[in-house]
C-alpha cells in the first residue's frame, strides 16, 4: 500500500484551500451585486449562498473519496467511486428540490451556486492562459 | 371517448414531463462511469510514478469536479421537469 506523503497532502490540500477561498470570494462578488442590482435580493442572495455551500461541501467530499481512492486495489476503485458519485448526485436532487419547493430561495441562483466550483476552476485555467500568453510576449520582446 | 378516461392536455403534459425527466437522468450514469475510470487510471499512474502522487491526486480532483457537473445538468432539467412544470404556464 502507497501512503500518501506529507509534501503530496499538503499539495492537494492547497489546491482545495485555494479552491474554497476563490469560490468564496467569487460568491462575495456575486450577492453583492444582487444586493445592488436587484429589488428584493433576500432570496436570490440565500439561494447563491446555499448553492455554494452545497457545492463546496460535495467537493471536499469528492476530494476526500479520490484521495482514499488511489490506495485501493484496481477491483474496487470503480465500486467504490460510483458509490460515492451516486451519494453526492442524491444530495443534488434533494438540494435541488428544497430550491424548487422554498419560496425563501430562489431557483437560478441555487442553479449558479452549485456550479460555482466548476466556474472557479474554469476561471483560474483561462487566467492562468492569460497570464502564460502575456509572460511570452514580453519574453518575446526582451 | 368515454370522458372519465379521456386524457386532458394538462395530464399529457405532465406524463410527457415524467418521460423527460427520465431520460433526463440518464446524463448522469456517464460521468459516474467517467470518474470510477480516470481514478481508476490514477492510481495506475501512482503506482508507477508514486513521487508524483500529490500532482496526480491534485489535476483528477480538478478533471472530476468539472466532470460531474456534466450529470448536474440532466438532474437540473429533470428537477425543472418535475417540480417546477414549465410546460404547463
Amino acid at each position: 500500500m502507497i501512503l500518501i506523503g506529507s509534501d503530496e497532502l499538503s499539495l492537494v490540500q492547497n489546491t482545495g484551500y485555494k479552491i474554497m477561498k476563490r469560490v468564496a470570494i467569487l460568491t462575495a462578488i456575486i450577492s453583492v451585486i444582487i444586493l445592488i442590482v436587484v429589488p428584493d435580493p433576500k432570496p436570490y442572495v440565500l439561494g447563491l449562498i446555499f448553492g455554494a455551500i452545497i457545492n463546496l461541501l460535495n467537493f471536499r467530499l469528492m476530494s476526500i473519496t479520490l484521495n482514499k481512492s488511489v490506495n485501493m486495489s484496481q477491483g474496487k476503485i470503480m465500486p467504490y467511486i460510483v458509490a460515492n458519485y451516486v451519494a453526492r448526485y442524491l444530495i443534488y436532487g434533494v438540494v435541488l428540490t428544497v430550491a424548487a419547493f422554498a419560496n425563501y430561495l430562489n431557483f437560478l441562483t441555487v442553479i449558479l451556486g452549485i456550479f460555482m466550483v466548476k466556474l472557479t476552476i474554469i476561471s483560474d485555467a483561462f487566467y492562468e492562459s492569460i497570464k502564460k500568453g502575456k509572460n511570452k510576449e514580453v519574453s518575446k520582446k526582451n | 371517448m368515454d370522458p372519465q378516461t379521456a386524457i386532458t392536455g394538462r395530464e399529457l403534459i405532465l406524463a410527457a414531463s415524467a418521460i423527460g425527466a427520465g431520460l433526463a437522468m440518464i446524463a448522469g450514469i456517464g460521468p459516474g462511469i467517467g470518474q470510477g475510470y480516470a481514478a481508476g487510471k490514477a492510481a495506475e499512474a501512482v503506482g508507477r510514478q508514486p513521487e508524483a502522487q500529490g500532482d496526480v491526486i491534485r489535476t483528477m480532483i480538478l478533471g472530476q469536479a468539472v466532470a460531474e457537473t456534466t450529470g448536474i445538468y440532466g438532474l437540473v432539467i429533470a428537477i425543472i421537469l418535475l417540480f417546477v412544470q414549465p410546460l404547463l404556464g
